[in-house]
This record gives C-alpha cells, structure tokens and sequence, in this order.
C-alpha cells in the first residue's frame, strides 16, 4: 500500500495543475514507472481511483502507464547496464528497493568493475509525463 | 517529466506544528545525540513527536534509540517505526540496515524527496530532523523543501566547530531559513574538552543552551530509558524548554 501515498501524489499534482484554471476536462495523464521501484501497478490504480475527487473530470482509463526500464552508469568505469530484479538479490533487498529506489547503491554495485559508485539513468520510479487538459473556452 | 512527489511533501507535513532541525557545519560535534535526546524528552513529556534521520552515510539514531531496523509497515504510505512511547521513527537504515549507502548529490536529493513524500506522521505534533554533518545537498535540500523548518545549529565550543558554524549560520541567513540558535555541546563538569564560546562571532548568535559531556553517556546507548537519566538529557530539556516558549 506504500503505492497508495505515491498515488496520492500523482493526484496532488493534477489538482496543483488545474487550480484556478477553468477546465472543462483533464483528457489524459501519462505516468511512466520505473522498473526500478517496481511499483504494483493494480495496487497503485486503486490508489488513483481512490484519492482523484469524484468532481475531476478524468476517469480512470486516462491514466497511461509507461514502463520505464531501469539503467545504470557507472561513475568509476563508465559501464552502462540494464536492471534485472534477479540480479543477486533475495526479496528483502528488492523489496528495500521497492520502498526507497536510492537503496539500489546499497545492494547493486558495477558489473564490469564492482563499484557501488553508479547513477541511476532512467527508470527510477514514478513520473509524470505529461497532463492534457482542455479549458473551458 | 514532472515529479509528483514534490506536491505532496507540504501536506504530509502540514499537521506537523513545529519542525526542528539540527545541523552543524562540523561532524562529530553530537548531533545525533541532541536530536534522539530532543525527540525522547519531547516524547516522555506526552508531545507526539517525530524523529527523521538524514543522515544517510553516517545514520546512528537507530543505535542511539536501540531500534533493530526493519521494515516500516505500510498502510497508504510508510508508517514510521515507535520506539518510544509517543515517538514515531524514520531512518534509511530501515531499508538498508547497517549496509553502507553510498549517494551523491542527486541520489541523496531523491531519497529526501521520497522519505518526506511517502512517509505518514500521524499525529506527529513536532518533527525533529537529524542531519549529516556539513551544509551539502541535505541542508540545501530541506531549505528548499521544508521552508518552515527551524534550523537548530549544534557546535563545541571548539574554536574549530565554532567557525564552521559561523559559516553554515552565514550560509542559512543567505538562503533566508529561520535560524533559531546554537546548542553548545560537550561543554561544561567532567572533561578537559570543556569551554566556553567566544563572545564575539559564534557567540552573537542566540544562545538556546549547553549540554554537558559525561563519559558514563556511551554505556546509555541503545536504552530510550537511560539517555533520559543523563546529564545530558538535563541540559537539552532546558533547551527544549527554551525553544518551545
């Protein structure tokens, strides 16, 4: 259910990006998930469902999910890599992950040169692609 | 790309009256201990308090309040931990334990953002903030995050802690964050590490107290019930009182 606060977030923003304006309809928000954070995308639906004021004019079908997959670069060597959830870790260390994606430099290192020094490129966790909105006229 | 998080960090905050936090320009100065000291004082005198550790590499309020960490339960966002009666608890160490965490700036910028976006406070009624030593990422972070944040400088009287923390007040005054004043640690009865802070400089800042040095504090760690017995914990509770009049 920590995807619920995440939620509530997403819907935070949109009434940040409607207020004061006159919207006749908020056509579509896409979301993209990182693969990293690995987010249940039901649960985090339901979430949605749930905090998104039964008086905004956006159904639930508007939401579009992207998946993002996550990547890494390594500072120390420059190795870039793709991640996968079965990569020596048990389900606790993915599940640390889960809560908080920074966790990754604590369980992952470089796979060229085992450094724990990389960036996390794409696919970290929940972001907002973008938010059609139609204005009265 | 838009990050939703940040709209949503003010109102996860917003039941919270006061918020408090403690930085130093200067490691090893106590900072840890002042705030684990603060929270449970808080506490113990029935205020539902909060305790945020940010100090991701060097975090030690676990140790400080004998927490094993563990998973945080969930229930629409991250419930903090209770170690105390009345004191709600939240560190890194509750997802990577005693592993080492090794961030940059942009990393640790997004663990800010995603521990005050997803954890919930409750009835939390003040919230204390650990900090890492030094006026990086963190502190220009929760200047920007929390601008109601009221910045509690911790300093020896050192003539070493005292110039760094001249400088990070200097710095805070810049960024336009409410700073409070100084606690002087460490000072004071059984040490040879004792002094008082120069008149002029470090000394024109408000003054919210001393906390002595008492060697017998290092065999009260890991017990909530024993800090509270410290000398220590006398001097931070004239602090407290002083900071909440």
């Amino acid at each position: 259910m920590h995807e619920w606060a995440l939620a509530e977030a997403v819907v935070e923003t949109i009434l940040k990006e409607i207020e004061g304006r006159k919207v006749r309809s908020v056509d579509s928000v896409a979301l993209s998930l990182g693969t990293l954070q690995n987010v249940d995308k039901t649960v985090f639906r339901e979430g949605l469902r749930n905090f998104l004021p039964s008086d905004i004019p956006l159904t639930k079908e508007r939401f579009i999910f992207t998946e993002e997959a996550a990547e890494f670069l390594c500072r120390r060597c420059g190795a870039k890599w793709a991640y996968s959830r079965e990569d020596a870790l048990d389900e606790d260390d993915r599940e640390s992950i889960h809560f908080l994606p920074e966790a990754a430099h604590s369980y992952l290192s470089c796979p060229s040169c085992g450094s724990p020094d990389f960036e996390i490129t794409k696919g970290r966790g929940v972001s907002i692609s973008s938010i059609e909105i139609t204005e009265e006229d | 790309m838009r990050d939703p998080r940040l709209s949503i960090i003010e109102k996860r905050l917003s039941r919270i009256k006061r918020i408090l936090i403690f930085l130093s320009g200067k490691g090893g100065v106590g900072k840890s201990s002042c705030s684990c000291l603060a929270a449970l004082l808080l506490a113990d005198g029935k205020t539902k308090t909060g305790l945020l550790d940010l100090d991701f590499q060097g975090a030690s309020d676990h140790i400080l309040l004998g927490v094993k960490p563990s998973f945080p339960d969930e229930e629409g966002g991250l419930l903090p931990l209770t170690p105390y009666p009345g004191l709600s608890f939240m560190s890194v160490t509750c997802f990577t334990g005693e592993r080492d965490v090794p961030l940059r700036g942009g990393g640790v910028s997004d663990a800010i953002v995603e521990l005050l976006a997803v954890t919930l406070w409750g009835k939390t009624e003040i919230l204390i903030i650990d900090m890492p030593p030094g006026c990086g990422d963190e502190v220009l972070d929760l200047v920007r995050l929390i601008p109601r944040g009221e910045m509690i400088l911790v300093s020896t009287p050192s003539v070493l802690s005292e110039s760094i923390t001249l400088r990070s007040a200097g710095l805070l005054a810049r960024m336009g964050a409410d700073v409070r004043g100084v606690i002087y640690n460490m000072t004071g009865d059984d040490t040879t590490l004792t002094g008082q802070p120069s008149a002029d400089g470090i000394g024109a800042l408000p003054r919210l107290g001393g906390i002595p040095y008492g060697k017998d504090f290092e065999g009260k760690i890991g017990s909530p019930r024993q800090l509270l017995t410290s000398i220590q914990a006398a001097g931070m509770k004239a602090v407290i009182e002083k900071l909440l009049l």
